[in-house]
């Protein structure tokens, strides 16, 4: 047990797919422009990260291995990557159009729609791809597998969060001119890493 | 990352990691040695002109939907095709990039230039395009690897990607004025935003010579 939350935190602090291993970065700097995309592209982030983690596990270890099969993992995974995200892009609409879950503004319904294609991207997520990769290689139990599943969507929104509100104040702020746009907020992400690692004394 | 805008890669302007930051994973997590960037960015190259070259053969066959799917599976093989050359003909460069390498799978640089999400339909524009945006990857891994390897280690380390063996050393200034910070993945992030900042400064020039001369 004590096991268990040692390691959820420290996926989510210490061990952060965004600021420890990099992934997803790209997709968090284009999708943090508005507030609609950012709040919609991290929510169908962590579903599609937390049930393809669920799902590729289950492949992995139910399947793949048993058969000896696993010089396929790539495939199944962006398979299951595939689903998942058409899948979320689906539910979401549903949910976007009956009662403006997520959307803010006068037409939810259109503001989403003009978000689906973006939304799809999130099946070449590299964050996501990287999580099925650590989960499966190493010898991680069930348990521990789950715990990831559940931990790493919350470090992705951790850096959709922080890196969303740092393009928010830069907005308004006098950042010398090669640094505008994207250099400032790498800065800004190699900051956020450096203040994570202090995390380390205590977990 | 517009899906809808018709996406021209180069190698300085329109550069695929440094201007339209595209690719940033690979590009934060390989340059930490200059030796692993170079072998990643020809192994990403390779993988470029083959997939462009077998995507571009079969796009005029496959409506809007069945695209991406398609392109996704091509690359989940030829991906894997790789890391398995990487691992058996290379172990040292892929022992170096790890996990990195089957997560090429899901770099945006592949999956945009070879025309996912673009109507041209082309094989030669496919290919040219691809070709330039990997030679531009390459020169952004390069450079930033370049920056990142000899602050951090005071020198460059050339190593054989088969063997891991020193081919050169090159000390550049006492490893006592090393800065280890770059090591970690903050300074990885640093040394990209400091070699986008320079290729933003120098574009920003190169416009305003343009705007002058058209002026006269």
């Amino acid at each position: 047990m004590e096991n268990m939350i040692m390691l959820f935190l420290a996926t989510i602090l210490l061990n952060n797919v965004v600021f420890n291993d990099m992934a997803s970065v790209g997709q968090i700097l284009q999708f943090t422009k508005d507030r609609n995309t950012a709040v919609v592209t991290a929510v169908a982030a962590m579903i599609v990260m937390a049930v393809s983690t669920f799902a590729a596990y289950a492949v992995n270890a139910l399947v793949l291995e048993p058969l000896g099969l696993e010089v396929l993992n790539l495939l199944v995974f962006i398979l299951i990557m595939l689903v998942v995200t058409r899948f979320t892009v689906k539910g979401l609409r549903e949910q976007v159009h009956v009662d403006g879950f997520l959307v803010k503004g006068d037409t939810p319904r259109r503001t989403y729609d003009a978000l689906e294609s973006k939304v799809a991207l999130l099946s070449v997520n590299s964050g996501v791809l990287l999580v099925l990769l650590q989960t499966t290689r190493g010898n991680l139990g069930w348990i521990d597998a789950g715990v990831m599943a559940l931990a790493t969507p919350l470090a992705l929104l951790l850096g959709f969060a922080l890196l969303g509100s740092f393009r928010d104040r830069l907005a308004v702020s006098d950042v010398p001119a090669p640094f505008k746009g994207f250099p400032i907020l790498l800065v800004a992400a190699a900051l956020s890493y450096y203040v994570l690692t202090g995390f380390g004394g205590i977990l | 990352m517009n899906v809808n805008e018709t996406m021209r890669f180069g190698i300085f302007k329109n550069n695929p990691m440094l201007v339209l930051f595209l690719g940033l994973t690979t590009g934060l997590a390989v340059t930490g040695s200059l030796s692993h960037a170079l072998g990643t960015g020809v192994v990403l190259l390779v993988l470029l002109v083959v997939s462009g070259l077998v995507f571009g053969a079969v796009k005029p066959m496959l409506t809007k939907e069945f695209q991406l799917p398609f392109v996704l599976v091509l690359l989940a093989l030829l991906v894997k095709l790789s890391e398995l050359l990487v691992l058996a003909y290379f172990p040292a460069l892929g022992a170096g990039i790890g996990l990195y390498l089957p997560l090429l799978l899901v770099n945006s640089v592949l999956v945009f230039a070879i025309g996912t999400f673009e109507e041209e339909a082309k094989i030669s524009g496919i290919l040219g395009n691809a070709v330039k945006a990997g030679l531009g990857y390459l020169l952004a891994l390069a450079l930033v690897a370049l920056l990142r390897e000899v602050v951090m280690s005071g020198g460059l380390l050339l190593t054989s990607p088969v063997s891991g063996e020193t081919l050169a050393a090159i000390p550049i200034f006492p490893t006592k004025y090393a800065l280890t910070i770059l090591r970690e993945p903050g300074g990885a992030f640093l040394s990209v935003a400091l070699v986008a900042a320079v290729f933003q400064a120098l574009g920003a020039r190169e416009d305003r010579v343009e705007t002058v001369e058209g002026g006269k």
